[in-house]
């Protein structure tokens, strides 16, 4: 359940730009986080999160949009690159254990819509 | 009514990590190791440090901040060895994070400390997911939880600077292969070194004290 813990951070990151957006919006339509597959977010739990967490808010009602990226790397020993899949740190084309993560880890507050 | 859209790209981690540099800024000041000891609900993690208490402490001079969703029975246990401990109550919360580590550290005699040790609340996913400062990261798992764990939880075993395999006594009992078991962490961090312990009996635990010494630089 470390949806619930990623949402509080959400709502702080969402706070600071927020309340720094001028003229002031008059709501918020939606917020689009990038989520790295690599963090093993179930979808439902963070949606569900948001929901709770901005109830009774200044956000209540704004829908939550999930932008995944998939996990890619690069091996340093052969040079492959691409997605990478279960077993997560071992060259699919070389067999070396160690590929270099490309992408995955992402965990990033990427727009709001608000309403002026 | 009109919308506007608004980039942003704002870490979601970044409060978390503020309190983690923090708290490493605090660690190199007072010249302090801290260890992160990660695993599932009974992986035998608070029995590894009633365990390693004595003679550790005999090396280097350590406390304990204990993690837990509820009860303060783990710091109980490790106040009867005589080591200083804190219990850190999550309240609910699946990890520890970095804001209330570096609090509870400011609450200990850290003029009076070698290393600390972080005993995480027993999970395998959530604590390796957030930062709170450590120098490493220890994978504990024990005999029972079977040999696949580290195919189940790889960020876990790819995150951590060291594995322990716990009650190692049940191995004649339980159809564990452990060969089998150390070539998945190899396969995810074929870097880190492994140590097979039972703490009830002291087995390999010698081991693991001269390691952890060393890289405490007692």
């Amino acid at each position: 359940m470390h949806e619930f813990s990623i949402c509080s951070l959400l709502i702080k990151a969402l706070d600071h730009e927020y309340d720094a957006i001028q003229p002031p919006p008059t709501g918020l339509k939606s917020v689009t986080v990038m989520v790295g597959e690599l963090h093993q977010i179930v979808p439902d739990y963070l949606l569900g999160a948001f929901t709770a967490l901005t109830a009774d808010t200044r956000y209540e009602g704004a829908e939550l949009k999930l932008e995944f990226t998939a996990i890619t790397g690069s091996c340093s020993a052969c040079e492959w690159q691409g997605t990478i899949q279960p077993p997560l740190f071992v060259c699919p084309s070389c067999d070396q254990v160690g590929v270099d993560l490309i992408t995955g880890k992402e965990l990033f507050l990427q727009s709001l819509e608000v309403k002026t | 009514m009109t919308t506007q859209e608004i980039k942003v790209y704002r870490d979601l981690m970044g409060a978390n990590e503020e309190w983690a540099a923090k708290t490493r800024d605090l660690l190199a000041e007072k010249d302090i190791y801290m260890l992160n000891l990660i695993g599932s609900p009974g992986a035998g993690k608070t029995a590894l440090l009633e365990g390693l208490g004595a003679q550790l402490g005999e090396k280097v001079r350590f406390a304990v901040l204990e993690g837990d969703v509820e009860t303060t029975n783990d710091a109980v246990r490790i106040a009867k060895l005589g080591v200083p401990v804190s219990q850190l109550l999550s309240g609910g919360s699946c990890h520890l994070e970095a804001k209330m580590v570096h609090h509870a550290l400011l609450d200990m005699d850290l003029d009076a400390l070698d290393m600390v040790v972080v005993e995480n609340v027993g999970n395998m996913v959530c604590p390796a997911e957030f930062d709170i400062g450590e120098h490493i990261k220890i994978a504990v798992l024990s005999i029972p939880e079977g040999d696949d764990k580290p195919q189940k939880y790889p960020l876990l075993f790819h995150e951590s600077n060291a594995a322990i395999l716990t009650k190692v006594d049940l191995l004649p009992h339980i159809p564990f292969d452990i060969e089998a078991c150390k070539g998945h962490i190899k396969k995810i961090n074929a870097q880190i070194p492994i140590f097979e312990v039972c703490a009830l009996k002291g087995d390999g635990l010698a081991e693991l004290i001269a390691w952890l010494s060393d890289r405490a630089g007692a």
